[in-house]
């Protein structure tokens, strides 16, 4: 390892796609990259995951399942009506209900905090929340609340809201300011065009559905609270429960033992966060507030609907000359602009790329960045005009995509630290059996057809700093990890676990991972964006080797040996050439109650490199032409993020991303009534995610490469990536199977009959 | 009212409206189960009640007297030892987030104690009533296959 | 939910007495009244459980060579029963794709009838919705996907129960019994007003309950069919579905669920069409448009009248052979 001078520099991150720029330290030191031949014991092994027992017994505790002594419970009365003024409300009867102990409503929040509002802006929207001994006291007293909302027109589409006369939906406009990206020049790219073709896609709201809801349980002692909550942020919301209270972000603990999903929705604190803390302090017990699950279908944020007319223009030999995008997007009541264009900007060489996407806002709940957001939407747009121009040309989708391969990153014209696409493209086609003969078809069952399709993708991966993590070697030789990051099932906690032992060279059971608490943590940044192996691995193996070379100095004075004679493995120190050893815990034994701690931070990113993980998916449906029945029957997967820590848990990464991207491509829409704007099917029957009986055979790896440039880990992110091309690859093989495009998601019966006529 | 509760007996008189998962969760405090969607919608409650898989979310308490419950706390044998199922959850990596895992051991029990030999097509339909949004759903059936022919195996 | 007071029947008698006290309901699995109660779509002060009633959950064998079937029968009993399987086969397979195996197990026979619809604007309450207390149907100028193709009344609903398809293809003929005692009905009659009753879809009084549900012996055997088509591959209701059976005498009853506010039997000159026999796929084609002459999709839902049509020709090829 290199000494580096230490200081704060400015650098960027890509988060969620969108670069931020940030004022970071540079560590102490940097680790010697781990390159293709570094000799790893753990790393790239698959050792189970380190809390499955705790899963498989029942014995994890998620936010629901946390009973503080006197916690009392709340829940939300949420409203009926999309727009209006709340005129009445009256909780007398209310807080008459026996076991009743506080009901908050319009007006009792600070301001700051923006709960209970009078003004009604979505069907959903919390109006009041009542605290009671139990859920059941609770449910009754919501029902005892008289409320009178004066509805008002709202606007629940695009199209409505960005209408001439629309009724007001925000008071600083309905449309937020339209983001129009340009490179080259695109109406000189489609002259020189020998083929183009236009077409519109249309995605509809997705709901992320975490079998968990949102929830948080508040407890104050004295001017100290702390939180338990289901968040993909534990830092994030102590800021913003510290920032809105108006308290020191030293006096919030936000601890994440268990979490139940997020997918994007849980990224800091909510509704459910406030109401329990601001009860929690009125009461002076304990409250819990977790939502039902109607109101974690109408009110934990969505991916947006999206409209894209797209056009592509190309050569006869497929290469594209320009490429094309109109693009509405109705966010919600809220939300910010990760809308489809940006993987248009990314996936493909072409010199030019001009897209412009219209944000609108309507009275509907808000926009929460879900699994890939934007890249998920603009893959059904890119991937299938990308499709349909292979059609036309008579050319080989995957050989399209394999003539516009992008050799450096063609929206900022930079060197990709490693790009393994065109691997992938080769693995998955010769895996899937990408050119061999189509199987006859089923003589007993003509109406069922078959068809294959292939969709690519990329999404920024490198993540990056700030995220920080200490190391702990206790006088017995074990070995404690510390990062404020958060598993959310992801494997965050095995896959550090396996990157320390292998910094220290210890025995994996001797490393224990301490997260989601930012009392017991330092400091680490949201686990979204799949930037979590890859901004805190780093910090974990730094934090790790300097804990061991101050082990190794310690046992060189007790061997005798100067420090860089000794290599640790598996919680042993040898001295090289030699049969000397001695264990950890023999040396730290001896230290007595010196405590050998290590620090770690993450560094920058390699400045001007693009850092993505990228992958091509293909797919094999079965279609029913006479009732529009689209199974899935196989799935093909191959993802390149650079090393793969865990190979079982990275294909867990990959299987549940495609799984949720084939509820994307065939069941899931978040209906709202046209008539009134209220949310139809806020249910898990009516909301349909994937069963066991809709899982295809999967097929899922990331190929071999290292990817050192990107950090000293050589690892990217994953947990995005394998969502974005599985629901353009199963459109792509509806439309081969049925000779005519579906372009309407998701494709249920009546969008493929209606496209057969 | 009376049940056994994962072998052990219990007494008392809830509510009537007390749901067996209600009981289970907040006076037993038996927090195994989860609360998901309480509409009988996704699994995630599931459990045992004389052997055969309930949503216990729309199981009245009063209705099971005198029945058997087992619950995912009911798997493990004396001193926690593991059984067959859970360790093959942890070896197939069944669990990412843990929440429907309960739910879905439960249902992956009983259906192997009605078909110790079920196709993957059979694995599939039973197992269909518990969601899983992180999509462990090749990994447990990977697992059930793997307990289903060690235990042909004897 | 509200409060409830929890009873556990002894006897019919007890039970018919008790559901004739104020806001008694009769409980079986609670798959469905439990949800209603939790939504607040109904009210209960006592809940009478009606479960392990004398011969409640038997299959009995009928002096014409049919099964009687105890209304408080499991889902999953009458899928998996040997008799039903045998004779009934359509029951069985309408049965066996109800819900889940959860489901299945705790729902009862006498539930699944009695089971209110899945439309979502009852569901969620639109005002103007006659079976919420208005006197409209938003699904016709709404979100109909999933609604009626046939006009029964005001109201388009669809009844989501699987065997109550089954059942009418097998002329069953339901047991209600009160306190005036034993009526019959057919399917048909059960589900009569279900497009015009604003409480219920199924003419079950408040103090009746499905003591029986009974297989005449004529519809025994013979060739029987139930598909079901679904968006997922399963825990789900059906878009459409359809019951056939041609029964030892040669006669057919051809019935589709998922068009109709209640399983919805095509037309009598149709089924002696399929009767008659030799059917070519022209006149399958010619017979399954036949069948559909007077339906009135809306605008959502005119894709349902392509799948009734689909399973309609391949229910009249089964029957066929």
């Amino acid at each position: 390892m290199a000494e580096v001078k230490s200081g704060f520099i400015t650098t960027t991150v890509e988060v969620e796609g969108r670069t931020e720029t940030r004022v970071v330290e540079r560590p102490a030191f940097e680790p010697t990259p781990w390159g293709t031949d570094a000799a790893l014991t753990h790393v790239g092994q698959s050792p189970p995951r380190v809390d499955a027992p705790e899963k498989v017994t029942g014995r994890a505790r998620y936010t629901a399942d946390i009973q503080r002594p006197r916690q009392a419970v709340a829940l939300f009365l949420r409203s009926t009506v999309a727009k209006g003024t709340i005129t009445h409300f009256d909780a007398t009867a209310a807080r008459a209900v026996p076991g009743v102990l506080a009901v908050m409503g319009p007006g009792d929040a600070p301001a700051k905090t923006r709960l209970f509002p009078s003004a009604i802006s979505y069907a959903g929207q919390p109006i009041a929340a009542v605290c009671a001994e139990s859920e059941s006291v609770a449910w009754r007293a919501l029902r005892a609340i008289v409320v009178q909302i004066d509805s008002l027109p709202f606007a629940a589409t695009f199209e409505a809201t960005a209408a001439p006369d629309a009724p007001k939906v925000r008071s600083a406009g309905n449309l937020a300011e339209p983001i129009v990206v340009s490179r080259g020049d695109v109406a000189a790219g489609l002259a020189a065009a020998e083929v183009t073709i236009t077409r519109e896609y249309r995605t509809p709201v997705a709901l992320h559905s975490a079998m968990e809801p949102h929830g948080a349980v508040a407890e104050w002692e004295g001017d100290r609270l702390t939180i338990w909550e289901s968040t993909q942020g534990i830092f994030r919301t102590r800021n913003d429960v510290a920032r809105v209270l108006g308290i020191a972000q030293s006096q919030v603990r936000v601890i994440k033992e268990y979490m139940g999903g997020g997918f994007g929705a849980k990224n800091g604190a909510g509704a459910h966060t406030f109401t329990a803390a601001l009860l929690a302090k009125q009461l002076q017990r304990p409250v819990r507030c977790v939502l039902e699950r109607d109101g974690e279908q109408m009110d934990s944020g969505n991916r947006p609907a999206t409209t894209q007319r797209v056009t592509l223009g190309a050569r006869r030999d497929g290469t594209l000359t320009a490429i094309r995008l109109d693009a509405d997007v109705p966010l919600g009541i809220s939300g910010w602009e990760g809308g489809p264009a940006q993987l248009y900007h990314e996936l493909y060489a072409c010199a030019n790329v001009h897209t412009t996407e219209r944000f609108a806002h309507i009275n509907a709940s808000g926009m929460q960045a879900f699994r890939a957001p934007g890249y998920a939407e603009g893959a059904i747009g890119l991937e299938g005009a990308m499709n349909a121009l292979a059609t036309t040309l008579g050319i080989d989708p995957l050989e399209l995509r394999r003539r516009n391969f992008a050799e450096r990153d063609p929206r900022l014209d930079r060197a990709f630290t490693g790009n393994a696409l065109r691997q992938c493209y080769d693995e998955a086609a010769e895996r899937f059996g990408w050119t061999a003969p189509r199987p006859a078809p089923d003589r007993a069952h003509p109406e069922r057809v078959r068809g294959r399709g292939v969709a690519a993708q990329t999404w920024p991966t490198g993540g990056g700093p700030p995220a920080y993590a200490t190391a702990r070697l206790n006088n017995d030789g074990s070995i404690e990890i510390a990062s404020g990051t958060q598993d959310l099932g992801t494997g965050a906690r095995t896959v550090l676990a396996q990157i320390a032992a292998d910094a220290f060279g210890a025995a994996l059971h001797d490393v224990r991972v301490v997260l989601g608490d930012t009392e017991r943590a330092p400091y680490a940044g949201n686990s979204w964006g799949s930037m979590t192996t890859a901004s805190v691995g780093p910090a974990v193996r730094m934090a790790a080797e300097d804990a061991r070379a101050k082990l190794l100095d310690a046992a060189s004075q007790l061997l005798n040996v100067p420090a860089d004679a000794l290599e640790t493995r598996e919680s042993r120190i040898i001295v090289r050439d030699s049969d000397r050893t001695m264990t950890f815990a023999e040396v730290t034994g001896k230290l007595g109650n010196v405590m050998i701690q290590g620090r770690g931070s993450r560094g920058p990113n390699p400045s001007d490199r693009a850092i993505v993980t990228v992958g091509v998916q293909m797919a094999e449906v079965e279609v029913d032409r006479m009732t529009g029945v689209v199974r899935v029957l196989r799935i093909v997967a191959a993802h390149d993020c650079g090393r793969v820590i865990n190979p079982t848990l990275a294909r867990s990464q990959l299987e549940g991303g495609i799984l949720q991207g084939l509820g994307y491509a065939l069941f899931e829409e978040r209906r709202l009534d046209g008539a009134t704007g209220v949310p139809l099917n806020p249910s898990l029957h009516d909301y349909k995610i994937p069963t066991m009986a809709d899982c295809p055979a999967i097929d899922a790896w990331c190929v071999q490469n290292v990817d050192a440039d990107a950090n000293h880990t050589g690892a990217r992110g994953l947990a995005e990536p394998p969502l974005i091309p599985t629901a353009p690859a199963i459109a792509a093989a509806v439309a081969d199977a049925l000779g005519v495009e579906v372009s309407e998601l998701p494709l249920t019966p009546w969008r493929v009959l209606a496209a057969l006529g | 009212m009376r049940l056994t509760i994962n072998g052990r007996p219990w007494e008392g008189d809830p509510a009537g409206e007390t749901t067996l998962l209600g009981l289970l969760r907040d006076d037993l405090e038996l927090t195994g189960t989860k609360l998901s969607c309480d509409r009988g919608e996704c699994g995630a409650c599931t459990v045992q009640l004389d052997g055969r898989t309930v949503h216990a979310c729309l199981t009245l308490a009063h209705g099971c007297d005198g029945q058997a419950v087992r619950t995912v706390e009911g798997l493990a044998g004396p001193e926690g030892a593991l059984n067959d199922l859970q360790a093959a959850f942890i070896a197939h990596d069944a669990a990412q987030c843990g929440f429907c895992t309960p739910g879905q051991l439960m249902a992956a029990d009983a259906l192997l104690a009605a078909n110790p030999r079920p196709s993957d097509e059979e694995i599939r339909a039973w197992m269909a009533g518990n969601l899983c949004r992180c999509g462990t759903y090749p990994n447990i059936l990977t697992a059930i296959r793997a307990v289903a022919e060690a235990r042909s195996r004897g | 939910m509200h409060p409830v007071r929890y009873h556990r029947a002894a006897n019919l008698a007890e039970a018919l007495a008790l559901l004739g006290t104020p806001d008694a309901r009769a409980i079986g699995g609670g798959t469905d009244l439990l949800v209603l109660l939790k939504e607040d779509l109904t009210r209960a002060s006592t809940l009478v459980d009606v479960r392990g009633l004398a011969l409640s959950e038997t299959v009995t064998a009928t002096d014409d060579g049919g099964l009687a079937l105890g209304g408080a029968l499991r889902i999953a009993d009458i899928a998996n029963d040997a008799a039903i399987r045998a004779a009934y086969p359509a029951l069985a397979e309408a049965a066996a794709s109800v819900g889940t195996v959860a489901l299945r197990n705790m729902g009862t026979l006498g539930g699944n009838l009695a089971q209110r619809t899945r439309c979502w604007y009852f569901r969620r309450g639109a005002p103007t919705c006659l079976k919420r207390g208005g006197s409209g149907c938003p699904a016709r100028s709404g979100a109909n996907e999933y609604h009626a193709i046939v006009e029964s009344g005001p109201c388009r609903t669809v009844h989501p129960s699987d065997p109550a398809v089954a059942l009418a293809a097998l002329d069953a003929r339901v047991e209600l019994t009160g306190p005036a005692g034993v009526r019959t009905l057919d399917i048909a009659a059960l589900f009569a007003d279900a497009a015009r009753d604003a409480t219920r879809e199924a003419a079950i009084a408040p103090d009746e309950l499905i003591t029986r549900v009974v297989l005449p012996g004529a519809r025994a055997g013979g060739v029987q069919r139930y598909e079901k088509v679904m968006q997922r591959g399963a825990y789900d209701f059906a878009l459409v579905s359809c019951a056939a059976s041609r029964a030892e005498d040669g006669t057919v009853r051809i019935v589709l669920g998922g068009v109709a506010a209640g399983p919805w039997q095509v037309n009598s000159s149709v089924e002696e069409d399929v009767a008659i026999g030799a059917l070519d796929d022209e006149s399958i084609d010619a017979l399954a448009e036949r069948a559909m002459y007077d339906v009135e999709p809306l605008a959502g839902n005119a894709y349902k009248v392509t799948i009734a049509q689909a399973l309609l020709r391949r229910a009249m090829r089964a029957l066929g052979t």
